[in-house]
């Protein structure tokens, strides 16, 4: 064979192998290696703990750890022996701790895509020993945490972001030079060797904001909201086309709760806690069709979530502080996917800020700060439906003062 | 270059930083001495805002970030507002989108730089 033919034969199998590689899957089912994490979805919130095939990542107060399903003995990504970690005098923790990222507690960021880790970190820019702005970059780090690599810089700050499918989808909040309200979502592939991002959807609302990004198979989600108005956006990744779901009617708020046996699950919230209408939950199919009642009666209104094995509801814990709600305990209902009554777990500990995260099969999560430290504790749901266990402790790091 | 100011910045925070940490509560308030001149950031949380403010007694950049979480009806909503000025003084207000809704917890994100100074508390209601 001539050089020549060598050269082209090799070239053809080289484009025959890459457009294999770049084969896009479209399916409706979870992928756990490339999937957005549904299942550690919390609400208004980035993911901050993800499962990998061992165990899970966390990243709690600004601190990245590792714990391994068998043991469930978080370790901080940080295996120096005389790591400066967690030292509350340390003033350039970045510098000592490799565990460390550097990003306010608010929009800290983890995701676990193909065998990688990934975080956001924030960086400030000098100029004549002056800060004059901070840019923010995707980050792929070393599961160890001994090394991380850039891999996107922003616009500026993400407000909700997550990686799906070899995609990363991020919504962006913020003024042009003329003062002008800019706020839309965006996304670029994640293994491109110079990503470049595109808008998928502009917003166009006086005041408005995206938060609650997820996707689900060939599907993106996210919440848009404005002074006294909420829409729940669809994006199919697919054909590409935008649709808004469950109603027209902006003096109706819809939430999109949890999606479960490829159903959306959902509610409407009409203003009041004492509305009936708001106490109903829906399902649909995943484009938003086919509405129907869940066989489910509450009394009150409820927050719904889901896992591959249960379905959940409990009160809004903000609200029972104040009439009609005050005589309600802060339990959370456990169903079958039937929706019969299994049990209840006691929540009365989290009646403050908290954010819970429904896990896998084993383990659920909890997350709040308290008393100057963020916590995590996990409940074992392995003991589900013959006993109801309390949530142990998992997990405390206390905040840093200083970013 | 960078590595320089890094240095700088941590010769700068021992020698001459220093605040008092609340042990068991929410941090709504840091103060100190960057450079010999008074700094602080506040955080301030009523029933539907958020205010975070950054005051340094020299003129230089001063940022301050909050974010103000509320519920309404099932969802909790997240909303931001950030300042800066060349100035003293800069603070930033995140405002509820939704009457009746429920105040649940605010951060604040704060920086001072003038000199060679640098100074970047966070506060928090939690």
């Amino acid at each position: 064979m001539s050089r020549i033919r060598k050269i082209i034969t090799l070239i053809v199998v080289g484009l025959i192998l890459s457009s294999c590689s770049k084969q896009v899957d479209y399916s409706d089912s979870y992928q756990p290696e490339t999937d957005y994490p549904i299942r550690f979805q919390q609400q208004a919130s980035n993911t901050r703990i993800v499962p990998s095939e061992a165990g899970y990542y966390i990243l709690n107060a600004n601190y990245l750890y590792y714990a391994d399903k068998s043991s469930m003995e978080p370790v901080l990504l940080d295996n120096r022996p005389d790591n400066q970690c967690l030292q509350p005098d340390q003033t350039d923790p970045a510098l000592h701790c490799s565990a460390y990222v550097n990003i306010p507690d608010t929009y800290g960021f983890l995701a676990y895509h193909k065998n990688k880790l990934y975080t956001l970190e924030n960086q400030a820019i000098f100029k004549k020993d002056q800060v004059i702005a901070e840019r923010t970059h995707l980050m792929q780090v070393a599961k160890d945490g001994s090394s991380r690599k850039k891999m996107f810089t922003f616009e500026s700050l993400p407000v909700s972001i997550i990686v799906h499918r070899g995609n990363v989808y991020y919504a962006l909040r913020d003024f042009d030079k003329d003062s002008n309200l800019r706020y839309e979502v965006r996304t670029f592939p994640l293994t491109s060797s110079s990503p470049k991002s595109k808008v998928i959807y502009k917003g166009q609302l006086p005041e408005g904001s995206i938060q609650g990004l997820t996707a689900y198979g060939k599907h993106l989600y996210f919440t848009e909201f404005a002074p006294n108005l909420t829409r729940v956006m669809h994006y199919d990744i697919q054909e590409k086309n935008l649709t808004r779901l469950f109603t027209d009617d902006d003096s109706v708020y819809p939430t999109l709760e949890d999606i479960a046996d490829n159903q959306l699950v959902f509610g409407y919230f009409y203003g009041t806690l004492e509305d009936k209408r708001s106490w109903v939950v829906y399902s649909s199919n995943l484009d938003g069709s086919q509405i129907h009642k869940l066989p489910v009666d509450r009394t009150y209104l409820s927050i719904f979530s889901a896992d591959d094995r249960y379905r959940y509801a409990r009160p809004p814990w903000y609200y029972l502080d104040t009439d009609p709600f005050q005589s309600i305990p802060y339990e959370m209902t456990v169903y079958s996917p039937q929706y019969e009554e299994l049990g209840k777990v006691d929540m009365t500990a989290f009646k403050k800020d908290h954010s819970l995260i429904m896990g896998d099969d084993t383990y659920m999560f909890v997350r709040y700060g308290q008393k100057g430290s963020q916590l995590v504790k996990i409940l074992k749901k392995t003991e589900f439906p013959t006993r109801f266990p309390v949530f142990q402790d998992f997990l405390e790091t206390p905040y840093r003062t200083e970013g | 270059m960078k590595k320089k100011r890094l240095a700088l910045l941590t010769a700068t925070m021992v020698a001459c930083f220093s605040w008092s940490l609340p042990s068991s509560a929410a941090v709504l308030y840091q103060s100190g001495t960057l450079g010999g001149y008074s700094v602080s950031a506040s955080l301030s949380m009523g029933s539907t805002s958020a205010t975070a403010s950054t005051t340094s007694g020299k003129a230089g950049a001063v940022v301050a970030r909050t974010s103000y979480t509320y519920g309404f009806g099932v969802a909790r909503y997240t909303v931001s507002a950030s300042n800066s000025a060349n100035s003293t003084y800069t603070s930033a207000t995140a405002n509820s989108n939704h009457y009746g809704s429920v105040s649940i917890s605010a951060t604040g994100s704060h920086s001072v730089s003038f000199d060679s100074y640098y100074w970047s508390p966070n506060t928090s209601t939690q």
